[in-house]
């Protein structure tokens, strides 16, 4: 079984890259808000055509309110 | 179709607050919800309503304008603001943030303001960090927007005790997943030096395997068991045991015999229980610690963090006034209270008038009208006009903060189910830790290597592995449970005290009943019921008053216009129609314009419509029980439980409410102090207490009673001293979770059987040398994995459906993962 005096350390190396990768992903915030990410993939970017209305009439109406 | 589109309310009888677009009509239980539907629409953002998996909150303080701009004053004295190169942060607290739904929303909306950098929602922490360019944009505007998409905000508060939690989790987050991986690789490895024991394998392929291993479970020691060894290290250092000692122990123990084993190239090593064993303590650990900080930054804060005080110099060119922080207000300070805000401290009135809803101090669920020299109570809303009001006591001594205290106080006389483990697990230590030793100089004249092996079996087997998991898992699954039926417990004792309870105890004002008022026509004179309602709401309008939005809730017909309208704070509305003019208010302001004195009228009325030519309608202001009240009462009558009921509220609501959920023993007109001795009371008849409440005045008797449960809307004063929070308004939860608590406690039962009986048999065991350390090793995993696997029957407790959105379940048809989501709700 000499192939496993290669593959073993092949093995370490990756667990360690694992583990660095894991390390930097929390660091960097990507697991704070567990509950929201399995859902993000849902969303898609809002129709662009209303992009101008938004902004307009959000205050307006906002402010008008009965 | 009869909730409303935007926040799944039930319907008033005939809502006339409908939109028809082309695929199909919407309903609105109010015009605030409309608005933000309106909004949200334009802004293209309707893939919200197809996506949410629970119901938007109601806009209710959207008629009140809450006034933003004080804010952008005083931006740098701020902690929740921070200011770096032409760039400001700032924390903003989300109350009424949902689910992901909610968070995309806030996160596109705001993204699409002019100046903003960059913009972040966690729905877990309830906080949206937004950065923006200096001079492009104001707080003000971004808190407005917000709040214009049914979302109100206030500063994130606190800041840095947060942010210190925040990272001792991230740290555990980090362990738990390095010592995973780590955990799956050695085991692979483990998995083939088993195969090797039994199939044979050269030495030197062993040898590889064996010092891999070590490499990997040297990291798992060093890094991710810090929290045990360091917990271990203090607690000798202080002549102290706890269950930190005998886990440190085992963890070096079996690793230094599995070095030697490699080293001296003996039988077999322990590694793979070494990462397993790391693991799974901080599996357990980081599940707790998520568990106990959700939700505990989800209140809001009660006051407000700035003030509109008067100047005190009054000399010329002075101004008039300035905004300065809450926490600089001193006694004799005269400070602003415009509509729609919160009073900022305790004080006494100096001129004008206004109503206040002190609802979350006495339960009284009418406003409550206060004129000169009269008090007025830190964290009361203003409804109807700005007053000027002497400061009387600085706010760390407001009522309050008294309340809190009370609370806290009570809180200490209730034994903890923490303090338990902590009591027992020093014994259970010092036992384990003399059968060690008492195994290891036994075998001591065998010589060293079948002693140190023999006292390792021992401390392996009788590892309190599945005894300690007993519980926490099954705490943990039942957690999961209790999350899905729409219940976030905030200590283990809820579930744990659950199966003793007795008497379950309301309150009344937003816990049995809604939050807002209803209002119906109790006698009308030449008018229709529903003309009168017409009429009165068409008056309203000109009112910001909470119950002038009940009017127009209740009326059905469009609304007419009115001539010269004014508001006379405190007494009502008047105004002009057909050439008549009308007065609706108070009976004894609106009876004024009548031409003789006498009134005759219902003693309930709250309001009278009437003109000069007599007395048209008398309407009396309701309280709505939650559509689920009654059932609620009657199942958990029908499973035994005596159900109360104790109010702040008048005689006349509570015996109203009290009779129509057939409860017999209600109280009326209580203080916060008078709830904690009828809890007390209870306790000292044999009675178990399980306390739903929702108002500041319920926090004392939330932390007296066993055990206790706060509703979403709940001040955070009332949250932090209850034992659980109720995420939906669905009280049905309440018999879910009392079953589930019985259950939980039979499969606890059953673990610490389990675990106890595997323990007591196989320690003689391995003190007379009959288990090798690996098979002690394997009856411990499998132990546990027959713990966990009992925890996870739990998950299947029945729970009734909670009510769909009714949007979701068109949006979700033929979208299985949606579905999922829809059912979810």
């Amino acid at each position: 079984m000499p192939s496993l005096y290669l593959l073993i350390p092949i093995a370490l190396l990756f667990v360690g890259l694992a583990a660095v990768l894991y390390w930097w992903a929390v660091r960097s915030g990507q697991y704070r808000d567990l509950d929201r990410e399995a859902d993000r993939i849902l969303y898609h970017e809002p129709d662009p055509s209303k992009r101008q209305a938004n902004d307009i009439s959000s205050t307006e109406e906002g402010n008008d309110k009965p | 179709m009869n909730a409303c589109f935007h926040c799944a309310q039930a319907l008033p009888s005939k809502s006339n607050w409908r939109i028809e677009e082309s695929d199909g009509s919407k309903s609105f239980c109010c015009p605030a919800c409309m608005a933000v539907y309106q909004c949200i629409h334009a802004g293209g953002f309707d893939q919200y309503y197809a996506r949410r998996s629970e119901p938007a909150a109601t806009p209710v303080e959207a008629l009140s304008t809450k006034n933003y701009r004080d804010y952008d004053g005083l931006l740098d004295s701020f902690d929740f603001v921070k200011y770096k190169e032409s760039r400001y942060t700032a924390d903003l607290l989300v109350t009424d943030l949902r689910c992901s739904a909610c968070a995309w929303l806030l996160e596109s909306v705001l993204g699409r303001l002019p100046g903003v950098q960059s913009v972040s929602v966690s729905l877990y922490q309830k906080k949206l960090s937004i950065s923006w360019e200096e001079g492009r944009l104001a707080l003000s505007d971004i808190m407005q927007c917000a709040d214009d998409y049914g979302y109100p905000v206030e500063p994130w508060t606190e800041f840095a005790r947060n942010r210190a939690q925040a990272e001792t989790r991230e740290q555990l987050q980090r362990r738990l997943g390095v010592a995973g991986l780590l955990m799956m690789q050695v085991g692979m490895m483990s998995i083939g030096l088993y195969a090797g024991d039994w199939q044979g394998m050269d030495s030197a392929t062993q040898t590889l395997m064996r010092v891999a291993s070590l490499l990997l479970s040297a990291i798992a020691l060093c890094y991710c068991a810090v929290p045990f060894l360091k917990g271990a290290f203090s607690a000798v250092r202080h002549f102290h045991l706890t269950m930190d000692v005998p886990i440190s122990i085992a963890l070096l123990t079996a690793f230094g015999y599995s070095v030697y084993a490699t080293v001296f190239d003996l039988d077999h090593v322990y590694f793979d229980t070494v990462c397993m064993f790391v693991f799974f303590l901080l599996l357990s650990r980081f599940v707790e610690a998520r568990s106990r900080d959700v939700l505990h930054s989800g209140g809001g804060s009660l006051l407000p963090a700035v003030a509109q005080r008067r100047s005190r110099d009054a000399g010329a060119g002075a101004p008039a006034s300035e905004y300065v922080l809450v926490g600089e207000l001193r006694v004799g300070d005269q400070v602003l209270c415009k509509p729609g805000e919160v009073a900022a401290s305790d004080g006494c009135l100096l001129e004008g008038e206004s109503a206040f809803d002190e609802s979350a101090f006495s339960g009284e669920s009418v406003p409550v009208r206060k004129t000169a020299g009269d008090r007025i109570l830190a964290g009361a809303c203003n409804l109807d006009n700005a007053v000027w009001y002497e400061v009387t006591c600085p706010s760390n001594a407001s009522s309050i903060t008294r309340i809190d205290e009370l609370a806290e106080s009570v809180r200490g006389a209730k034994p903890d189910y923490a303090q338990l483990i902590d009591r027992v697990s020093p014994w259970f230590t010092l036992v384990v830790l003399c059968l060690a030793s008492i195994t290891l100089l036994a075998w001591w004249s065998e010589g060293l290597q079948p002693a140190l092996l023999a006292s390792l079996a021992v401390l392996i087997i009788s590892c309190p592995c599945a005894l300690a998991l007993a519980t926490p898992v099954a705490l943990t699954a039942a957690q999961v449970r209790a999350r899905e039926a729409g219940v976030i417990p905030m200590s283990p004792r809820f579930l744990h005290t659950l199966p003793k309870v007795t008497d379950i105890v309301f309150d009344k004002t937003g816990t049995l009943s809604e939050t807002r008022l209803t209002v119906s026509a109790i006698c009308t004179k030449g008018l229709s019921k529903e003309r009168a309602l017409q009429v009165a709401a068409s008056l309203q309008q000109v009112a910001s008053h909470p119950l002038a939005l009940s009017f127009v809730q209740a009326n059905t017909a469009a609304l007419l216009t009115i001539g010269e309208p004014c508001q006379h704070p405190g007494d009502g509305v008047s105004g002009e129609l057909d050439g008549e003019s009308f007065r609706l208010g108070r009976p004894d302001w609106a009876s004024q314009v009548l031409p003789s004195a006498e009134l005759e009228m219902p003693q309930r009325s709250h309001s009278v419509l009437c003109s000069s030519s007599g007395v048209y309608a008398c309407f009396s202001v309701n309280e709505r029980l939650r559509a689920d009240a009654e059932q609620t009462c009657e199942v958990l009558r029908a499973n035994g439980y005596r159900v109360h009921l104790l109010s702040g509220d008048n005689e006349d609501k509570v015996t109203a409410a009290a009779q129509r959920l057939s409860i017999d023993d209600a109280h009326f007109a209580m203080r916060p102090e008078d709830k904690v001795d009828a809890i007390v009371n209870i306790r000292e008849a044999g009675g178990t207490t399980l306390m739903i409440g929702d108002g500041v005045n319920d926090a004392p008797v939330l932390s007296a009673a066993d055990v206790s449960v706060a509703m979403l809307h709940a001040a955070d004063i009332s949250k932090s001293n209850a034992d659980a929070v109720l995420l939906s308004e669905r009280l049905m939860a309440l018999p879910e979770m009392l079953r589930l608590g019985g259950e939980t406690k039979r499969i606890v039962r059953q673990n610490i059987g389990w675990a106890v009986s595997y323990n007591s048999l196989s320690i003689p065991f391995a003190m007379f040398g009959l288990v090798p350390p690996w098979a002690a090793a394997i009856g411990m995993s499998l132990s546990s994995l027959i713990v966990i696997a009992n925890a996870l029957r739990l998950k299947r407790t029945p729970i009734l459906a909670r009510p769909l959105v009714s949007s979701n379940s068109h949006a979700a048809a033929g979208f299985p993962a949606l579905k999922r989501v829809a059912e979810h709700a």
